[in-house]
């Protein structure tokens, strides 16, 4: 069901941006595209970490617990639905600044109605910028409902707080 | 009679349903104990599958511990790779829902050295580190990356 809201969530991002029959190809066009659309939003913070432990937990935690596949079965009395999804996550770093990209590709399950960017249609962008030696400014670029456990892990990531993996069957 | 019948097939069920599958077996605990396992669990309950890893990465399943304790203590063969498998159940005999998430890696534990898993689960937030401790010096260190997904070197 969750997995069925979040396809909703990034057909919506290209639908209602105007896009009915292309996606973000990029994290560029992503960012661009996030503002006007529909369940979805930008978030802006600031974390009092210094950007260098925001940009390594980026780069630990992201490959250990966003590279992953998730299997959901859903199942009633009428139906029966099995959905594949493949995540793919992507750290680029520079100095003063760290890009996490994650991406879905849906191995089984949900129908492709766009063309789609190779490792799978953009789910969430996250910023990491330095500001000063000990805050770093996140903006975040990605569903505004559903994925809970995802932004929570990220926001971990960024504040120190709980770091952990999410569970992706929530 | 019916009603009989109906209350021996719930018992069936409950008492199947309370017991667990029976896939699972319990790790027999024989090594001497070089393994740590520490953990901070709320709302689902976990487990850790042993297997032992053969030629050609063909793994065999030892046996589950169950990670009901903060601390629990066993013992893992050296000088050959095990490979582990934390895992996260989340049911509940009242709900049709389940969820189940895992963390796995392969170990290549060595002699003189001690091993610490940290395992937590915490408001839908997972963690799993692995640290070696060398019994001599008391030097502790975090594995992590292709060292915990080496199999059978």
């Amino acid at each position: 069901m969750k997995i069925a809201l979040s396809s909703f969530i990034v057909l919506s991002i290209a639908v209602l941006t105007g896009c009915v029959t292309s996606h973000p190809q990029n994290a560029i066009e992503f960012r661009a595209a996030v503002p006007g659309a529909f369940l979805a939003k930008v978030e802006k913070y600031e974390v009092s970490q210094p950007f260098q432990k925001v940009a390594s937990r980026f780069e630990k935690m992201a490959p250990k617990c966003l590279n992953v596949t998730i299997k959901t079965v859903s199942q009633s009395t009428t139906s029966y639905q099995v959905i594949v999804t493949e995540y793919k996550p992507t750290v680029i770093r520079s100095e003063d600044r760290a890009e996490l990209h994650v991406q879905q590709h849906h191995a089984q399950g949900v129908m492709k109605i766009t063309e789609e960017p190779e490792g799978g249609y953009y789910l969430m962008v996250v910023d990491a910028i330095k500001v000063d030696e000990g805050t770093t400014r996140i903006e975040y670029y990605g569903p505004s409902a559903g994925h809970e456990s995802i932004i929570k892990a990220i926001k971990g990531w960024a504040s120190g707080e709980n770091v952990g993996c999410p569970d992706l069957t929530k | 009679m019916m009603r009989i019948y109906f209350a021996l097939v719930a018992l069936v069920f409950m008492v199947l349903s309370l017991g667990g599958c029976a896939t699972t077996r319990h790790y027999k605990d024989a090594l001497p104990h070089n393994l740590k396992v520490t953990s901070k669990i709320e709302s689902v309950t976990a487990a850790l599958d042993i297997y032992s890893v053969g030629q050609q990465c063909k793994i065999t399943y030892l046996g589950t511990v169950d990670i009901d304790q903060d601390l629990l203590e066993i013992g893992i063969a050296t000088g050959k790779a095990s490979y582990l498998v934390v895992s996260f159940t989340n049911s509940s005999f009242w709900s049709s829902s389940s969820g189940f998430t895992h963390y796995d890696f392969s170990l290549l534990p060595r002699k003189a050295y001690r091993y610490l898993i940290d395992v937590s689960y915490i408001d839908n937030i997972y963690n799993v580190i692995v640290y070696e401790i060398n019994q001599l010096s008391g030097e502790k260190r975090e594995m992590e990356g292709k060292e915990l997904q080496n199999c059978g070197s």
